[in-house]
């Protein structure tokens, strides 16, 4: 605990240091005893809208607060696309109660660790401009994402973007995150979010030097060829099945069409991950979903395990004389069998599966 | 005749040497008021020289003595 208030002896030489701490963590300076010194005292001064930031950082601040760190609109759009009120003050409660730890304020980005995590200061109060990889960005995106970019799923290497050296911040930039003063959507209707064409820009090019490249340029997705099997929920959200055992989740790799076509993603096909929610998800906060089925449970996914070979590369063949890497009815069917699928997430994904491609 | 008030040698010898500890003492006692540590070295003070917030957070001694005991960390509620 004494770790997450130690303030570095050169704290105060810094810019933020020469900040008398009652400007932002409001208590009382003039007195020496624990208690007194922190009535009023505001632990997070950055959270929410009346953020201290705010006060010298004001532009950045208010485009933030409209970002997706802080609005996290996805769980909204999801909730309101299968027909369920996100305004309503149910969701609102259950919201609060369970996904809004992921809310994350200026400071849990650049002095402290998420809160979901443990919170405290991370370098003795020393604002950094870029998070850190490790206290910050995967103390949130941990599981999934983090575990996939550093090799920690048993089996499968890490990115070489990682072994590159490269950190989150590599490719999601501070124009990103603090937003552009619009709330997304979601994730990937970011038009602000990195794409591998930033840096690699022939790479779907019909003039590509690479002849898989020229052939598959916008038609399929970078991932779907340059991406290892992946983490797939089937513990977040749906954490009892039939036979009341909780599922952990699953590596699995599939390959499916794009329901979320946009410009930046005009692909036929995309990696897709298992994120399952169940019908009666949200039945114990009295919240329904009319309309389960209007939005798939395989969702569009960008693992961070990019690989220069996989076994998609190695021959036109993975693809196009097998549909084994592909969501198939066939292999819903089996999901269902083996408990991790609710029946009704058959209609919810049909845009999603595939059941036959053209030879190459 | 007039007594003779010169105190003996012995006397003053020993009037010196309790004066002495009296004075090493008093010091002590002051020295250690300045220091802050009030009454009580088993409940330790900020020094007296903090004069704000930053003087008892970069205290790690201070700190540990007075840190609450860790709360269980709340479950990874990450993105999965």
């Amino acid at each position: 605990m004494w770790e997450k208030v130690l303030i570095a002896a050169d704290f105060s030489n810094s810019t933020h240091g020469r900040i008398a701490c009652t400007d932002c963590h409001q208590g009382r300076n003039e007195v020496l005893e624990k208690e007194e010194a922190h009535e009023g005292l505001v632990i997070a001064p950055s959270a929410g809208e009346a953020s201290a930031c705010g006060e010298c950082h004001a532009s950045t601040v208010e485009k933030y607060m409209d970002s997706l760190h802080v609005t996290q609109e996805g769980y909204f759009t999801a909730f309101a696309r299968r027909g369920g009120d996100p305004d309503g003050e149910a969701f609102h409660g259950m919201f609060e109660a369970r996904c809004a730890n992921c809310h994350a304020s200026c400071g849990q980005c650049h002095v402290s660790r998420p809160d979901s995590v443990g919170g405290g200061l991370t370098h003795g109060h020393e604002f950094r401009r870029s998070p850190s990889q490790t206290n910050q960005c995967t103390a949130c995106h941990g599981s999934r994402v983090g575990d996939e970019f550093r090799g920690k799923n048993t089996g499968i290497p890490p990115d070489v973007h990682y072994l590159g050296g490269m950190n989150c911040m590599d490719c999601h930039d501070g124009v990103e995150l603090h937003g552009d003063g619009t709330t997304p959507d979601h994730r990937f209707a970011n038009d602000t979010g990195p794409q591998c064409l930033d840096c690699h820009p022939t790479a779907n090019s019909t003039d590509s030097q690479v002849t898989h490249h020229a052939m598959h340029a916008d038609r399929v997705a970078c991932q779907v060829c340059h991406s290892v099997p992946y983490k797939n929920c089937y513990a977040c959200h749906v954490e009892i099945d039939r036979q009341s055992l909780r599922f952990p989740s699953e590596i699995d790799f599939r390959i499916g069409r794009n329901t979320e076509v946009t410009a930046r993603r005009p692909f036929e096909f995309v990696l897709v991950r298992h994120i399952p929610i169940a019908p009666d998800t949200f039945d114990p906060w009295g919240l329904a979903m009319p309309d389960y089925a209007a939005v798939p449970t395989w969702r569009l996914a960008t693992p961070h395990n990019i690989q220069r070979t996989t076994p998609q590369t190695e021959s036109c063949g993975a693809c196009h004389d097998s549909l084994s890497l592909f969501l198939t009815p066939a292999y819903l069917d089996d999901l269902i069998d083996r408990g991790l699928m609710d029946a009704q997430e058959i209609e919810a994904n049909r845009p999603v599966v595939v059941e036959s491609i053209g030879g190459p | 005749m007039i007594a003779n008030s010169q105190p003996s040698a012995s006397v003053s010898l020993t009037r010196y040497v309790v004066f002495t500890k009296l004075a090493a003492a008093s010091t002590a006692v002051v020295a250690l008021w300045l220091a802050g540590c009030g009454g009580n070295p088993l409940d330790p003070q900020p020094s007296a020289t903090a004069s704000d917030c930053v003087g008892c957070h970069t205290d790690e001694a201070l700190l540990r003595k007075v840190a609450r005991s860790e709360t269980p960390p709340v479950e990874d509620a990450g993105e999965g």
